[in-house]
């Protein structure tokens, strides 16, 4: 009862926010570093698993069990370089102000900075939360080097397979 | 300890980085962040204080080369301040924390080098030279 729900956007809006980035990601040629697709499916299923865990944290505060969110902060590195690459990756809004297409490239690139930015606080927010709430939790000092390095290089395959079997065992854990 | 992400990727973004310098200055805000938003629970994780206190040198080595354009001196100015203003903090939380780990993993970094290359040069210059007196002699 203690947890603070993270209230600050809606279970629903979250995932629109993530599949709009996602199509951003994936559709706009202009990217600087465009993640590659394989990590980009990874991203969005993790980010999911995120979503799912704060919405049943807030509804059921007292059924949340430590492993549950040993398994939600062990996320928290790889979403979190993810979010950076892909806010790194979108191109500057201001260099498609005067474009002849109605502004629609200006505010495609606003509105995904916008959403990455509301995603980034809200995931910052949901980690701290999850940190102050279990200080038993272990502190993950693994950095993504892989993954980030792996978001130019072709080493993807290799980084986001350990990543995929991960989300295994995680899975049915968070949707009992 | 607070850090501000967004302010900071569109700093590197109008700093023009190259490719490698984003990279570094991008894993090291990866880094930061995860620490400042540790930094707000119970404890911060050693190794990852050890490895940003590590990362200083590189990192300031990184803007330097990017200051070079004066056209983006504003950012570059903009993106230093805030990283010195995340090692002020971490130099705070150091002394709380793991002082031990920090500055013996610093001393066996720094001084051996240092040593080696005093050791080298004190060496071989006086021979170089005492050589060259002789040889004039």
């Amino acid at each position: 009862m203690a947890a603070t729900p993270l209230n600050t956007i809606n279970f629903l809006s979250l995932n629109v926010l993530l599949q709009q980035t996602l199509a951003f990601a994936t559709d706009n040629p202009y990217q600087q570093r465009p993640l590659s697709p394989a990590r980009l499916e990874a991203f969005g299923a993790q980010m999911q698993q995120l979503f799912i865990f704060s919405e049943r944290w807030q509804l059921l505060p007292e059924h949340i069990s430590l492993s549950q969110a040993e398994q939600v902060a062990a996320l928290y590195p790889d979403t979190q370089s993810a979010l950076i690459d892909l806010l790194y990756s979108c191109p500057q809004p201001s260099e498609a102000e005067h474009w002849f297409d109605y502004q629609r490239e200006f505010r495609a690139r606003t509105q995904q900075i916008n959403d990455l930015s509301r995603l980034l606080c809200w995931h910052q927010q949901l980690y701290q939360q999850l940190l102050s709430h279990f200080p038993q939790l272990p502190l993950p000092d693994t950095t993504p080097t892989s993954n980030s390095d792996a978001a130019t290089a072709s080493i993807t395959e290799a980084a986001s397979e350990p990543s995929a079997t991960n989300l295994a065992p995680v899975l049915p854990a968070l949707l009992l | 300890m607070q850090i501000d992400p967004i302010l900071v990727i569109s700093l590197i973004k109008q700093c023009n980085a190259d490719a490698q310098s984003a990279e570094l200055l991008l894993h090291w805000l990866k880094q930061a962040n995860l620490l400042c938003c540790q930094s707000h629970g119970d404890a911060v994780s050693a190794p990852l204080v050890r490895r940003l206190t590590a990362e200083l040198g590189p990192i300031l080595q990184a803007l330097a080369d990017l200051s070079g354009d004066p056209a983006q001196q504003a950012a570059c100015q903009q993106l230093f301040s805030q990283i010195v203003l995340f090692y002020r903090d971490l130099n705070r939380y150091d002394g709380d924390s793991g002082p031990r780990q920090t500055t013996a993993a610093k001393s066996v970094s720094c001084l051996p080098a240092l040593d080696s290359g005093t050791n080298g040069t004190t060496a071989t210059v006086p021979v170089d030279s005492a050589q060259s007196y002789n040889r004039y002699d």
